[in-house]
């Protein structure tokens, strides 16, 4: 299964929620700010990849983890992408969109403007960063809604295919 | 057998029209009668469903028909087909786009606003089918001209 996190610029938001999916950040406790900036995509998208879908790397059941980044559009995004799978007959039980927008917070807002819009990373980073650990416990209880959803997913699956 | 994807960069469903026209469910080369054009499951102006990629059956050779109208960040839509094609380890030729380059007419936009209202859609639908009118030529040409094999690729 094909897992995207998707949020504006696909530099904060999605790609916490995909490091947390990962294993790369911890599910427990929030982490400080050095752990986000070793993450190799946090606060690095540019405007000129909004769109693309990044693979991040396969969970522990071998699912793929993506992140993207939709703009102000994640509706249309989600169409689009289930339009193209419709025309490609995937079945949608092969992906799933995860919106991790509504986590986002104004003091990430305000730092991912600064950092990624205007390009003052040295004063952007860090009030990002701040609003990233904010909004942490909520994206982690996002990731396990996700996990748990694909683990039912996974068994009625494996129910179906035992009958 | 071709998937075909008409893609316009309006909110008017331009690449709706043009993507019935290749597949016959409306006539090439002659005007649509009221009936055929309202009938068609993407004039329903009034909903919002922006992004949706509609399909319109198959044509004469089996291509099937697929149309995208959709305003603004054509980039980073067109990032994300590319990427989708990508990850899902498909051939880029499976997909063809055709681009529809010209934009609704001030008609078409003016027919969309008033269609919105329960009140004003009978005149915002006589605006649009005179919109429609006055774009469909274009359209059909560019139909034309896909099926000869004479389009451009994106």
């Amino acid at each position: 299964m094909k897992i995207i996190y998707h949020c504006y610029g696909g530099a904060h938001s999605s790609v916490t929620a995909a490091s947390i999916h990962l294993g790369m950040l911890p599910a427990d406790r929030v982490p400080g700010l050095k752990a986000f900036w070793e993450i190799p995509f946090y606060d690095r998208q540019e405007k000129d990849e909004h769109g693309h879908i990044f693979f991040m790397g396969l969970d522990e059941a071998g699912n793929e983890i993506y992140f993207s980044a939709c703009r102000g559009r994640p509706l249309v995004f989600q169409n689009i992408f289930k339009g193209l799978a419709g025309i490609f007959e995937i079945p949608a039980e092969e992906y799933l969109l995860v919106d991790v927008m509504k986590n986002v917070n104004w003091t990430m807002k305000l730092g991912g403007y600064l950092s990624r819009r205007c390009g003052f990373i040295r004063v952007g980073r860090p009030i990002v960063t701040l609003g990233t650990q904010a909004a942490y416990l909520q994206v982690i209880n996002l990731v396990r809604q996700v996990k748990k959803a694909i683990r039912c997913c996974g068994e009625e699956n494996s129910i179906r295919q035992r009958q | 057998m071709k998937k075909i994807l008409y893609v316009s960069g309006s909110k008017f469903p331009l690449a709706g029209l043009a993507g019935a026209i290749h597949s016959g469910s409306l006539p090439a080369g002659k005007e649509p009668a009221v009936s055929a054009l309202w009938s068609l499951p993407f004039m329903k102006l009034n909903k919002n469903n922006e992004g949706e990629i509609i399909s319109l059956g198959e044509d004469e050779q089996g291509n099937k028909i697929f149309a995208l109208s959709i305003k603004g960040d054509r980039a980073l839509i067109n990032r994300l087909i590319d990427s989708f094609i990508s990850i899902y380890q498909r051939a880029p030729e499976e997909l063809y786009m055709v681009d529809i380059k010209f934009r609704e007419n001030y008609l078409l936009r003016a027919g969309q606003i008033l269609c919105r209202s329960v009140i004003l859609t009978p005149l915002g639908r006589t605006i649009v089918l005179a919109g429609v009118k006055k774009i469909f030529d274009s359209l059909n040409q560019l139909v034309h001209e896909q099926k000869q094999g004479k389009g451009k690729l994106p």
